[in-house]
């Protein structure tokens, strides 16, 4: 401990203490009472005297609690100050992660409150300095401390303050501000407080992308550099997205693995799906991987529940995760980001600062993991759930659930006044029925009869509901868009921005497709690279439009989500092109049937949604809906739909407001064996530069002349509590 | 607070009329068979000329002829000579302490003794015994001596009516001196009542010692204020400098639950103190607090203890 002023405490003390002694012994004007004698009062004092041998002591204790007092006033004079650590730069953002893994218990209560704590410790220390000479700082020449420093740090952040402060983020999925730049320090921790729990997936890209314009800012006003704190456990992914953070400092504090904590113990369900049989729909095959990430040998049972019946145990032993294997650490406490950052005064000096500006995702070793496989039958709904009866440190993981479809397959309905080729096309493809409707009796029908009914609870195969779970539009556009995901061919939809323009004279009247999106759904396994179109025309699309095929004009095939429903729109017509004629087009009809009329479970028999993914639930009524579950949803109902918003925690939100299965009981897994392996990451990698994770504490003096003033008040209350006692006995 | 100045007190201050009547059926008994001065109402070992028949002596020489019994003569032929008893009155002397430690408390001590004064004295008075009246401080500072029958009553009750607390810085209680003063003073055997709080510095059982023996019977009556039973009730708190209201004698205090713990122990340890050196001489002792009723006191309380019947 050092002080700013001592020579003005010495001096005060030197007036004020003798002052005080000298007031105590002239305040000794006791108060006179006239008595009969003073006979017994006098025995009794020195029977006191007698018995109590620190009655002087005692006796003086006023003046011994009035000394404390003004002792603790002149140690506050004396602006005592004490080492801390503390951002060296005037701007600091804490960012904070709060995904699944942060949700482990080795550290009690979990690991998120640990983080905020050391986030809370860190928005203490920023107060660091804020009123002292930078000269006075040890922390490196000309670097500020903290919030509320002498000017001439970043200006114009994000709330526009002069200079100083700091921005909490948190991040999971994705990245929020909690609060932007400020130097209110009750604002801060308000935010840091207010950071609640998820079940998802850690990406420290779009936290990052948040910090990078103030980074650039930084650099660009040639100030000191803004430091930004990552807390987490280091089990993040990086988007891969190149980011420039070259005024800023990284700092990763590790929270969990550290000393004193317990070994890594998760046992966790890291892929969980169900398929119906092809032939045999009724027979269920459900598969499981489960991981283990601990450091011990696991015996556990894993137990398949349908709507709550247990129906198997299957015991499972799994061997110890491998060892971590780190990467050799840079030296330094920061990690250098970029081809042109500048390198903090810490920062290893064999950094490669002219590397790529990539992000690398955290490097891992997987646990150690088995498959299981359960077979039954089931030719209705259920909700399926797989858990293990281990007890580790994360919850989020030991449960999977879906929610098994009926067995069923599509009714399509399409609109044209004559193609063969389509017909053909979409029976192949495997529908239960196929309903050709022309375009004026399609007009005269009601839309929302269109739709078809929920999932039929007996199972029955293709007896359910009425309505349609696919439209093919052949070269007529409706006049009020679908409530029914549909395919459209040489015409589009009543969507604002989405239009189809045909060929202009001087375009070539036979085009081939240039480009095409291949791992999409729609054209896996397509091959269009002998497709000649005729006068094929262009899409012109709305920015939330999906391009899946580029011609010479321009954009041929375009998906459009409007209002939860899926519109696929093209500018040709099949009939004015070879491509009916090719493999490709019964297996692109079968991809989009399967795909818009069975969504999620065109490739599977379950739903189910990772945390994190938002939902759109078909629902006719208007107003409110909402849905109970690990947390309570509460979303509008617009025309058709209501989309929920990304789901934060893991397990089943059910809702009793009449949705239609399977989206009265919506599953929700984490399944990412990155957030499942709870051992915490020593090394946070970014770009091409490891920073050890012990980030190397930055001296700086804080001033603790509060806590004497505190001191001081607290003690001035014990006085006069002992002052009142002796007055009211 | 608790130094009150006795008010001027009224005849009828000191004892009302009808609390005059009801003293009127009470006399001032002794527990031994004192010699009298005066023919009076209270019998004495003397044998004497009252009307109730006592003892035959043989006649010797001298004695008066009118008690020689004729009728035993004539059938004995000897002279005998009847004896009777003998009647004598009882000298009461009601001494009161009147020093300034007497003139403190709610109700006030001073007044309270003056009153129990004056009720003693009513009592011997109605009943034709000898009345003494001494006030004392350092000595024996005033007195009234010799009053007998209902006529004096006035005059017993302006002298007490007349007494103020002593006040002086050089003037304090000195009990043993007092004592001494007064066993000088009433050489007649008698009664003493001994009114005081006996808040005396010095040996108790020296001044004692002078009222001892079996010449006197005392019986002496400790007052306490209330305000001295329990400090608390005087407002003794906080950090005081205590200021005797007798002899200016100063004690700094610091009043604490554990400091008024051991002031009560003391009051409880010396009023013990002050019994047995009452009963060592032969003195009767009582304790009243004058939060006690006046009336109760001297009707209750002092028959109770035989003073009165």
């Amino acid at each position: 401990m050092g002080f700013l002023s001592p020579i003005t405490a010495l001096i005060a003390a030197g007036i004020t203490v003798p002052l005080l002694v000298a007031l105590y012994f002239l305040k000794l004007r006791r108060r006179q009472v006239m008595i009969s004698s003073t006979l017994l009062w006098k025995k009794a004092i020195q029977d006191m005297q007698v018995n109590s041998p620190f009655q002087k002591l005692r006796r003086s204790l006023l003046l011994l609690l009035q000394l404390l007092i003004l002792g603790a006033l002149l140690f506050a004079m004396a602006r005592p100050t004490m080492q801390a650590t503390a951002a060296p730069g005037q701007r600091v953002v804490i960012v904070i992660d709060h995904s699944a893994s942060m949700n482990a218990t080795d550290i009690s209560p979990t690991r998120l409150d640990e983080a905020k704590k050391a986030a809370l410790e860190l928005i203490g220390n920023l107060d660091a300095g804020g009123d002292e000479p930078g000269g006075s700082s040890q922390g490196a020449p000309g670097q500020g401390a903290g919030v509320g420093g002498p000017s001439g740090g970043v200006s114009g952040g994000a709330s526009g303050s002069a200079a100083g402060g700091a921005m909490v983020v948190s991040f999971a999925q994705n990245a929020r501000v909690c609060q932007t730049f400020t130097n209110d320090l009750v604002r801060l921790r308000d935010a840091v407080r207010g950071i609640e729990p998820t079940d998802q997936v850690s990406d420290l890209g779009p936290a990052l992308r948040l910090v990078e314009p103030f980074a650039n800012k930084a650099m660009r006003d040639d100030v000191d550099s803004l430091v930004v704190y990552v807390i987490s456990d280091g089990r993040v992914l990086m988007d891969g997205a190149a980011m420039s953070l070259s005024g800023a400092q990284l700092r990763y504090v590790p929270i969990g693995g550290g000393g004193g904590a317990p070994d890594a113990d998760n046992v966790g369900i890291v892929s969980f799906s169900a398929r119906r049989d092809f032939d045999k729909p009724e027979i269920v095959q459900v598969f499981a991987r489960v991981a283990n990430f601990g450091q011990d040998r696991v015996r556990a049972n894993l137990t398949l529940s349908l709507d709550g019946r247990v129906t198997r145990v299957q015991p499972i032993t799994l061997s110890p995760a491998p060892v971590a294997s780190t990467p050799a650490p840079g030296s330094g406490s920061s990690l250098a980001l970029g081809a042109d950052s500048t390198a903090p005064p810490d920062a290893p000096t064999d950094a490669p600062t002219d590397s790529p500006p990539t992000l690398s995702p955290t490097p891992g070793p997987a646990g150690s993991e088995t498959s299981v496989q359960f077979d039954f039958v089931l030719p209705g709904s259920a909700l399926v759930e797989l858990s293990h009866d281990h007890e580790d440190q994360l919850a989020a993981d030991n449960a999977a659930r879906l929610t098994l479809a009926p067995a069923r397959r599509l009714r399509v309905l399409m609109v044209t006044r004559g193609n063969t080729y389509l017909d053909h096309g979409i029976r192949s493809a495997g529908v239960r029925q196929l309903v050709a409707m022309s375009p004026d009796k399609f007009e005269d029908q009601d839309p929302t009869a269109l739709r078809r009914g929920g999932w039929d609870a007996s199972g029955a195969s293709g007896l359910a509901g009425e309505g349609f779970d696919v439209i093919v539009f052949d070269g007529y556009a409706p006049k009020a868009t679908p409530l029914v995901d549909s395919l459209y061919f040489g015409a589009v939809p009543p969507i604002e921005g989405l239009q189809r323009v045909p060929s202009r004279e001087g375009e070539p009247t036979l085009q081939r497709i240039l480009d095409w999106v291949r791992d999409h759904p729609l054209l896996r396994y397509v091959v269009l690279d002998d497709v000649i179109l005729t006068e094929p025309g262009r899409l012109e699309v709305p920015p939330q439009a999906v391009v899946l095929m580029t011609g010479q004009s321009g954009p041929l095939m375009a998906e459009v989500v409007h209002e939860g429903v899926r519109h696929v729109a093209t500018s040709f017509d099949v009939l004015h092109s070879n491509w009916p004629l090719s493999v490709g087009f019964p297996v692109f009809l079968s991809n989009t049937v399967q795909t818009l009329g069975l969504g999620g479970l065109s490739g599977e028999a379950g739903v189910f949604y990772h945390t994190g993914e938002v939902a759109v639930v078909p629902a006719d009524a208007e107003g409110a809906l909402v849905y109970k579950g690990p947390v309570r949803l509460t979303v509008n109902r617009t025309t058709g739909a209501a989309v929920l918003p990304a789901f934060t925690r893991a397990g089943v939100y059910q809702t009793d407001a009449g949705i239609d299965p399977p989206f009265d009981r919506i599953s929700v897994n984490l399944l990412d064996a990155n957030e499942s392996d709870v051992r915490t990451a020593d090394l946070l990698m970014v770009s091409t530069v490891a920073g050890d994770a012990q980030a190397q504490p930055v001296s700086i003096r804080r001033e603790v002349w509060r806590w004497f003033i505190w001191g001081a008040l607290a003690v001035m209350m014990i006085e006069w509590l002992v002052y009142t006692r002796r007055m009211h006995l | 607070m608790t130094a009150l100045n006795s008010q001027p007190d009224t005849q009828d201050t000191l004892l009302s009329p009808a609390f005059m009547r009801q003293l009127d059926r009470l006399d001032v008994m002794s527990r031994k068979m004192l010699r009298g001065k005066l023919q009076g109402e209270r019998r004495s070992k003397k044998k004497g000329q009252s009307v109730e028949f006592a003892d035959y002596r043989s006649y010797v020489v001298g004695d008066d002829l009118r008690f020689i019994d004729w009728n035993l003569y004539a059938r004995l032929d000897k002279l005998f000579l009847r004896l009777f008893m003998e009647e004598e009155d009882l000298s009461v002397s009601v001494v009161l302490d009147v020093t300034k430690s007497m003139d403190f408390g709610e109700p006030n001590k001073f007044l309270y003794a003056k009153r129990v004064a004056a009720a003693l004295g009513y009592i011997g008075l109605s009943h034709y015994n000898r009345v003494n009246l001494y006030t004392f401080a350092d000595t024996v500072t005033d007195m009234a001596q010799s009053m007998r029958g209902r006529r004096p009553i006035p005059q017993m009750l302006r002298f007490l009516q007349g007494q103020q607390p002593v006040d002086g810085e050089n003037v304090s209680g000195n009990l043993a001196s007092a004592c001494k003063r007064l066993s000088l003073l009433q050489r007649q055997p008698g009664v003493i009542v001994l009114l005081s709080d006996f808040f005396d510095k010095g040996d108790l059982a020296e001044a004692l010692r002078y009222l001892g023996g079996e010449k006197h019977d005392v019986y002496a009556i400790q007052l306490l204020a209330p305000q001295e039973v329990d400090p608390m009730k005087g407002n003794i708190v906080g950090d005081l400098r205590l200021r005797d209201i007798e002899d200016g004698d100063i004690a700094e205090v610091s009043v604490s639950p554990a400091l008024i713990k051991k002031y009560k122990a003391n009051l409880q340890a010396y009023c013990q103190h002050v019994r047995e050196q009452c009963l060592r001489r032969g003195a009767a002792y009582m304790i009243s607090e004058t939060s006690v009723p006046f009336d109760a006191l001297v009707l209750k309380y002092l028959r109770q203890r035989g003073l009165l019947g």
